[in-house]
């Protein structure tokens, strides 16, 4: 974080020596301060600025792709004739998040395929998700794991 | 603005149209097809979180090709409202799949188990 604050003195700094004040220069100056500081703070123990960058982008790019893989998964399930679904509601433990993680969790639950997420119990234990897809609850479980552990590692690693 | 320009981006707004549309009328037949009210928040959720995301990239395409459109600002409302969108749509099908559980809304008979329930009682 203190890290972030140094790349936008330096788009600041950048702006400054072009005596370009606009949109273009700013995204210019924490561009190239984005890559300075990656470089940086490779030599400093403990921080990896570059690296966590990626991590965003590379959690952007698998969000989206399961955003539109979950409407291909509601798409088939609509358009082909009868139901295949084998629903369930399934306690999925969220202990030692805190509320901005459990609603961003539960808001990407409900954007990823064949989930939902219908309720938090009262005292923030559990998140209540319903399945389309969970003959076998394990494997659903399993999935829910994979999209936290990757939410965690790469959107929330920032707080450290 | 360049001519060729004008047509690639009309090009790509004709493209997200009909990519947001889709998603748009399939959430709608989702609507009534699917078996229960929870099997129905998934087509409206996704669906239309989607397909609004299409129609709001269109716009910005469309809005681009104008001749005294600032493109930064349109690409910045566009980013702005897609945000806006991931945020409220989940948020309002959590509370009105929680709401119709609450209210013993039927399940589907196809439904395997229900911890929800177990944990309420």
């Amino acid at each position: 974080m203190r890290l972030f604050l140094f790349n936008i003195l330096l788009a600041v700094l950048w702006m400054f020596m072009w005596g370009t004040f606009d949109i273009y220069g700013l995204a210019a100056g924490m561009l190239l301060g984005y890559v300075l500081l990656g470089v940086v703070s490779r030599t400093m123990p403990g921080e990896e600025y570059g690296r966590r960058g990626l991590q965003l982008v590379s959690f952007l790019a698998y969000f989206i792709r399961i955003l539109i893989k979950a409407n291909l998964v509601v798409a088939w399930e609509v358009i082909t004739p009868g139901y295949q679904m084998t629903p369930r509601f399934i306690r999925y433990p969220i202990d030692g998040l805190t509320d901005f993680q459990i609603t961003s969790l539960a808001n990407a639950i409900t954007l990823t395929p064949g989930t939902l997420s219908s309720d938090v119990s009262d005292d923030k234990r559990y998140l209540y998700v319903h399945c389309m897809y969970a003959k076998d609850r394990e494997s659903a479980v399993k999935e829910l794991d994979e999209l936290r552990d990757r939410m965690m590692k790469e959107l929330f690693s920032w707080q450290g | 603005m360049h001519e060729t320009t004008i047509m690639v981006l009309d090009l790509l707004t004709v493209a997200a149209l009909l990519f947001g549309l889709f998603f748009m009328a399939l959430a709608a037949v989702g609507l009534c097809r699917l078996p229960d009210f929870y099997h129905r928040m998934h087509a409206a959720s996704k669906g239309v979180t989607l397909g609004v995301t299409g129609l709001l990239i269109a716009a910005m395409f469309n809005l681009s090709t104008h001749q005294d459109a600032t493109v930064v600002n349109i690409v910045a409302k566009v980013a702005l409202v897609i945000i806006f969108q991931f945020v409220a749509n989940p948020v309002g099908a959590h509370v009105l799949a929680k709401a119709a559980h609450l209210d013993g809304c039927p399940k589907w008979e196809g439904t395997l188990s229900d911890e929800l329930d177990e944990d309420r009682h």
